[in-house]
């Protein structure tokens, strides 16, 4: 046995399973990223991220709390990478409008901005019609109601653990669940091969 | 077919995609995720003390950036207001906080299972 960061104890058998748990989530932690961010790279740091915090805080947890424990961080991370990118725009658009000259007034700066939620071309080609149809009509979905959905339909998990997992009420919960079932039906249904 | 059996077929195809789709994942990134596990894994053991200053740092940084922002922007151009300029640049630059703020009832929740436990 060996001592841990924080004067925990760890073995190997421990780590171990820290390691299976987390070789068992990280793809499908990374498809949510990267539904939810657009960027490949973004997605990963979300997901090392939320790694390095599980393991650095939750170890010492019963391997039943993993799971809940690690899409919490996963969604707060994505939370927060949503809300540092809209700050981020916002200043843009800032630092924009102090230099730009008049003949830009009345274009919306946003529209400007590259659309880091297109599909990557080289990566489109290798998915199927289908496939791309749905990531499509996912990323189209608020974040929130995306969110429910992959944690609900995806992930497995009941109304009160994806509660737990967005920081919001069950009630929340079923109507983000309920507005993204309603928007993907109708999204595929009209545009689904 | 009834609604509540239209949406489960829906969900049921719709999770298959998705689940296909993980096993079809790029090598490269399948490959940066199990990099990034064995990282997270060392981390367990051994953390960079020149970490550790970080926050002092981004905490001047912070104060910088403000006053450069107050003082340096042309007095005609229309400016945020302060109170939003320091939640903008905390913001931007805090590794953790958000966290804590926008998750307090997960803590709390946490700290119920400790006590239950």
């Amino acid at each position: 046995m060996t001592i841990g960061c924080c004067g925990r104890p760890t073995t190997l058998e421990a780590t171990q399973a820290l390691d299976h748990f987390l070789a068992g989530v990280e793809r499908r932690a990374f498809r949510m990223a990267h539904l939810a961010t657009g960027d490949q790279d973004e997605a990963l740091d979300i997901v090392q991220d939320s790694m390095v915090k599980l393991v650095q805080k939750y170890a010492d947890r019963q391997e039943s709390e993993w799971g809940p424990l690690f899409h919490t961080i996963v969604q707060s991370r994505i939370k927060d990478w949503h809300r540092r990118n809209w700050v981020r725009t916002r200043w843009r658009v800032w630092f924009a409008s102090s230099t730009q000259t008049d003949e830009s007034e009345g274009e919306d700066p946003i529209q400007q901005l590259p659309d880091t939620l297109a599909a990557d071309p080289s990566v489109q080609t290798e998915r199927t019609q289908a496939m791309a149809v749905l990531e499509q009509s996912l990323r189209t979905l608020p974040l929130r109601q995306q969110q429910a959905f992959l944690l609900r339909a995806w992930e497995g998990f009941d109304v009160a653990e994806t509660a737990q997992a967005m920081g919001c009420s069950e009630g929340s919960v079923k109507t983000h669940y309920s507005r993204a079932v309603h928007s993907l039906r109708k999204h595929l249904e009209e545009f689904g091969p | 077919m009834t609604p509540a059996e239209h949406e489960k077929a829906l969900v049921t195809k719709i999770k298959d995609q998705l689940d296909q789709s993980v096993e079809t994942l790029d090598p490269g990134v399948v490959a940066r995720l199990r990099s990034a596990r064995y990282e997270a894994l060392h981390s367990q053991t051994q953390r960079a003390p020149w970490l550790w200053p970080a926050s002092g740092l981004a905490t001047a940084c912070s104060a910088l950036l403000v006053a450069l922002l107050w003082w340096g922007s042309p007095p005609e151009q229309a400016q945020p207001e302060t109170a939003q300029i320091i939640e903008d640049v905390e913001v931007l630059i805090a590794a953790d906080p958000l966290d804590l703020y926008e998750d307090l009832e997960f803590y709390g929740w946490l700290a119920e299972q400790e006590n239950a436990s």
